[in-house]
């Protein structure tokens, strides 16, 4: 059989009750795997409540981890959430280098999911039409039911109901609205708002939106 | 008489009748325990702030529930009164195909949702009548990338993407799986073609 030896003067009144509990758990679980009987004597010795000790101190971590990581979630889900940029569409408003530490850092609003209401210059994040899985920062620059004029044909077209037009600031290397055309508001995840890293670039991101391309000219 | 409060013993010393009803309201003001009560309620504030962010983690990112209404899947749904599970995992890690009743952000609207069964992924053919009840004529297109095409049960009376073409997949926010009401139709939501 297998025994376990401690001393119970060691014991206080706590201990000892979560002493017996684990005790008789502990045993159980031990009897599923030995043939012969599990005896444990009494076990308030001190490397028993050091294991008592342990199993709390770790439980109580767990659970402050677990209510953290929920609250972060919903915050930055309802309220306001931190992205940081890759690519170079933005440039020079928002840059992106190969370490994300180095990458601007910027603060993200979801208040504005709750009506979609949103103004001509904003910097929005989406999600990309052709892939769920890739977000995108642009700035909007056409409104439902606005007009925009493309570079390329200077064609003019609207923007559908419940679609926005993107584009993003560092016209040559952006893959925006030009190719893949206006996307529907429910794409959108967020609207940026402040830059918060590097140092050197903290504050407001300003709306502003090329002039010439909307009407009136 | 002298009142005790939390222990401390305060002697009367009233000047008029007034005076005296003021300083027992004071008295009994500072025998409330004020520190007490702040700390319980701040833990019960907690509390229920923490329970709702659960609430909140749970129905947007595990399991949710839909109350959809309109007439536009019929025969599978009610036109109102439904009560159904939506799955929110499964559209996050890709796992919806043709035959699949989604929930997805109308492309028209982005404040309202829709509940509309998928019938073709990207890279699918699709053929769908033009102008059901009217005339027998069909198209075919091809699903882009990344989107897919849904259409409502009841052609008859569906906004789908008949009229608004395929949507991204980006849009899709659930995956109908289960009906709890009303007791007379508890079970999955049929998957079919």
């Amino acid at each position: 059989s297998l025994r376990l030896h401690g001393t119970e003067e060691d014991c206080s009144d706590r201990t000892s009750s979560q002493c017996i509990r684990f005790r008789a758990q502990f045993t159980a679980f031990l009897q599923c795997f030995c043939t012969s009987e599990v005896q444990i004597l009494p076990v308030c010795s001190d490397r028993i409540v050091l294991i008592m000790g342990a199993r709390s101190q770790l439980w109580s971590i767990a659970k402050m981890s677990v209510t953290g990581g929920v609250i972060g979630v919903t915050i930055s889900d309802r309220y306001v959430t931190v992205v940081a940029i890759k690519g170079h569409s933005m440039h020079p408003t928002m840059t992106a280098t190969d370490s994300a530490l180095r990458g601007d850092i910027v603060l993200a609003e979801k208040a504005c999911l709750d009506q979609y209401k949103f103004s001509r210059g904003d910097v929005i994040l989406f999600k990309c039409p052709s892939n769920h899985k890739e977000v995108f920062v642009k700035r909007l620059i056409g409104l439902p039911g606005e007009w925009i004029q493309l570079p390329a044909s200077s064609e003019i077209i609207k923007v559908p109901q419940g679609h926005c037009w993107v584009e993003g600031d560092n016209a040559a290397r952006s893959w925006d609205s030009r190719s893949f055309g206006p996307i529907p508001l429910g794409l959108i995840n967020g609207r940026v708002t402040h830059i918060i890293w590097p140092p050197s670039k903290i504050g407001r991101v300003e709306r502003k939106w090329p002039e010439d391309r909307i009407p009136p000219f | 008489m002298i009142p005790k409060t939390k222990g401390k013993i305060i002697p009367i010393e009233p000047s008029s009748p007034s005076a005296a009803a003021m300083s027992r309201f004071v008295r009994r003001l500072a025998g409330i325990p004020w520190r007490q009560i702040a700390g319980e309620a701040s833990s019960v504030g907690l509390l229920m702030a923490q329970g709702l962010c659960a609430v909140h983690v749970v129905s947007e990112h595990v399991l949710g529930v839909a109350f959809p209404r309109g007439p536009s899947m019929l025969p599978a749904l009610n036109m109102a009164g439904d009560v159904l599970l939506t799955d929110k995992v499964s559209p996050r890690r890709g796992w919806v195909g043709p035959g699949d009743v989604v929930l997805l952000l109308s492309p028209e609207d982005p404040r309202k949702i829709v509940a509309k069964r998928v019938l073709g992924m990207e890279g699918d053919e699709v053929t769908y009548p033009v102008d059901a009840g009217n005339s027998d004529a069909t198209k075919t297109v091809v699903v882009p990338q990344g989107h897919i095409w849904v259409q409502g049960d009841n052609i008859y009376s569906s906004n789908d993407s008949r009229q608004f073409g395929p949507v991204p997949y980006g849009l899709v926010k659930g995956k109908m799986s289960y009906r709890i009401w009303p007791p007379s139709r508890i079970g999955s939501i049929d998957s079919k073609e």
